[in-house]
């Protein structure tokens, strides 16, 4: 279930995902695309279910009902109105690509076995604790996790907009696992995948027209994962040895995102990047603190506006002189 | 002036996240100064936003904004993640793959980067942060036993929950293990506030009953006579504890029964 249960929801993701890409962008994006859009709605729709409920201390049972029952809605219309599209990404045409595919496997694998035999960095963390508070008391951020008991003081709101931990227990209730295995264990492994993906976008609009080296660069990504677990305080390790934490969702999977969509505004190709921004955005006060990810991320994108802005110009300046 | 250029240092090698791979991302970057004059625009895009974003990270006024105004961003220097040091070293590595057609000067290639790669990474290598795990409880073994007999008790009693009490390593993650074991006090007591948002102040007594548990031996009929009058279910001492007694108590005045012995721990119940 540690496997599958990332797998599947990737694919859930993915159906998902193809619903508002063939809105946006008349179906022309991959998969790859498709399961990260659908991942980043999966999360603001938890969050826009589970803020409300939050207020109204509302029943975290009922919360995971109503929001698996959205999620089968969602599934059933994207099948029925996505159907060519989605049997059309099923076939594995570039017979060229497999040797970097079987490397790719491999290197995932050692990553996944170091991630399960591994004793994870929960020094400071305690969202197994708050699965576990949440799934036993059915309340939401109402019982302070290190205790059980209901809060004497409480979390602030600030701390209460983030409902990653939420989703996790979610995740827990079902698939069944403990909320050790699920937050150590099947959450890490879902987001490498994730993280794979999104460097892998990264890596096509960085190598356009090449076939091999956007796997290359995610094969890259994957052997500086391993190498950089040995040092403190690296970006690295915290892939390996906290994938379950808010930071690492956002260094590992919103940031290549948000660089890519960057990237693609700057060849001028694609004007529904914006939207993905501002999904970006909202995506990451679900995932960390506002300080952390919000603000660091809109940081990153004024660095890229400021960046394309000038290329731009340097364009149009040259265009005139000509 | 040395603090300031030290605190630069050490930024910059945060942003790696060692001096390895932080000089890997200097080298990295002055490759693309030249990848980007061969029309590659997407090498110009990472060269600009990789110079940008390290020149605004790694400044002293940013240094000290960070420390003054944005604490959150301070812990592990988080703000330095930004960075783009992993895409820059990858999107060198696999461009210059592309100039190494001979399959024998590739094989070099891959060897000279991954010895490159060992050198960077083991910089910072220290054994004993590669602990292996012992059961999916995610604690050790001793601890394990001992959640697993109040486990037992849970099913054998039908009780919801159990309210325990016992050193730092079991009250440190109880409610890691299961949502049902309740404790008197959290590990937040002892190790201090892990986030700003969660707020918890605990009273003097709390404090009280944590020093009276890091030393059982000499506190052992205190620490009975709080656990009954709060109402504790379990009550879980370390075996050295009792090292001055001829036989391990079989009850606690009248209260708690033990239910179990563990390797280093004693479970008594109610």
């Amino acid at each position: 279930m540690v496997f599958i249960a990332p797998v599947l929801l990737i694919t859930i993701a993915y159906i998902i995902g193809s619903l508002p890409m063939k809105l946006l962008t008349r179906g022309d994006c991959g998969p790859g695309e498709r399961s990260l859009i659908g991942t980043l709605f999966m999360l603001l729709l938890w969050e826009c279910i589970m803020l409300p409920g939050i207020k109204m201390l509302a029943s975290f049972d009922l919360l995971c009902r109503f929001y698996a029952g959205i999620l089968l809605i969602l599934v059933m219309i994207s099948i029925i109105v996505c159907r060519k599209d989605l049997v059309k990404d099923i076939v594995f045409k570039n017979l060229q690509l497999l040797v970097p595919a079987i490397i790719l496997i491999v290197l995932f694998a050692v990553q996944c076995a170091y991630v399960l035999n591994v004793y994870p960095d929960i020094a400071t963390d305690y969202t197994a604790e708050t699965v576990n508070t949440t799934l036993e008391s059915d309340l939401i951020y109402e019982n302070n996790p290190y205790m059980g008991d209901t809060f004497v003081h409480g979390i602030t709101f600030r701390g209460k907009v983030v409902t990653l931990p939420l989703f996790y227990a979610f995740l827990a209730r079902a698939t069944g696992l403990k909320a050790t295995v699920t937050v150590f264990r099947m959450v890490p492994i879902w987001v490498l995948l994730l993280s794979m993906i999104a460097f892998g976008l990264l890596g096509k609009v960085m190598f356009p027209s090449k076939e091999k080296q956007p796997l290359y660069f995610v094969i890259g990504m994957g052997i500086l994962n391993l190498f950089g677990v040995f040092s403190r305080n690296c970006s690295f390790f915290y892939s390996m040895r906290k994938g379950f934490a808010g930071e690492t969702f956002l260094t590992a999977v919103l940031l290549p995102i948000q660089l890519y969509a960057m990237v693609k505004l700057g060849a001028g190709k694609d004007k529904s990047k914006f939207i993905l921004l501002g999904i970006l955005l909202l995506t990451s006060l679900v995932v960390v603190d506002i300080t952390k990810g919000l603000m660091m991320l809109g940081l990153s994108m004024v660095a890229g506006f400021a960046i394309i802005g000038a290329y731009h110009i340097r364009r149009r300046i040259g265009a005139k002189r000509s | 002036m040395q603090n300031v250029v030290d605190s630069l240092q050490n930024a910059f090698q945060m942003a790696g996240g060692s001096v390895g791979f932080s000089g890997l991302y200097l080298a990295g970057i002055i490759a693309l100064w030249y990848t980007k004059y061969s029309s590659k625009k997407e090498a110009g895009y990472l060269f600009w936003y990789a110079i940008f974003m390290t020149v605004l990270m790694i400044n002293p006024l940013t240094l000290s904004v960070v420390a003054k105004n944005f604490q959150k961003l301070g812990v592990d220097n988080y703000y330095l993640w930004i960075v783009p040091t992993a895409p820059v070293i990858v999107y060198v590595a696999v461009v210059n793959l592309d100039y190494v057609k001979n399959w024998l000067h590739r094989l070099y290639f891959l060897l000279g980067a991954g010895a490159l790669l060992l050198l960077a990474a083991i910089t910072s290598y220290a054994p004993s942060e590669h602990p292996s795990v012992q059961n999916d409880a995610y604690v050790t073994a001793e601890e394990n036993e001992v959640y697993e007999a109040l486990s037992d008790y849970l099913e054998e009693t039908r009780e919801k929950n159990i309210l325990l009490w016992g050193d730092d390593a079991i009250m440190a993650h109880a409610r890691m293990v299961d949502g049902r074991f309740y404790t008197l006090y959290g590990r937040d007591l002892w190790e201090g506030r892990a986030d700003q948002e969660l707020v918890q102040i605990y009273e003097e007594d709390a404090y009280t009953l944590w020093h009276m548990m890091s030393a059982p031996a000499d506190f052992k009929v205190q620490i009975v006579v709080n656990a009954i009058n709060r109402h504790c279910d379990a009550l879980i001492f370390q075996r050295e504890a009792f090292a001055d007694l001829e036989t391990i108590p079989e009850d606690l005045e009248g209260v708690y029964t033990l239910y179990r012995e563990t390797k280093e721990y004693l479970v008594y119940v109610r």
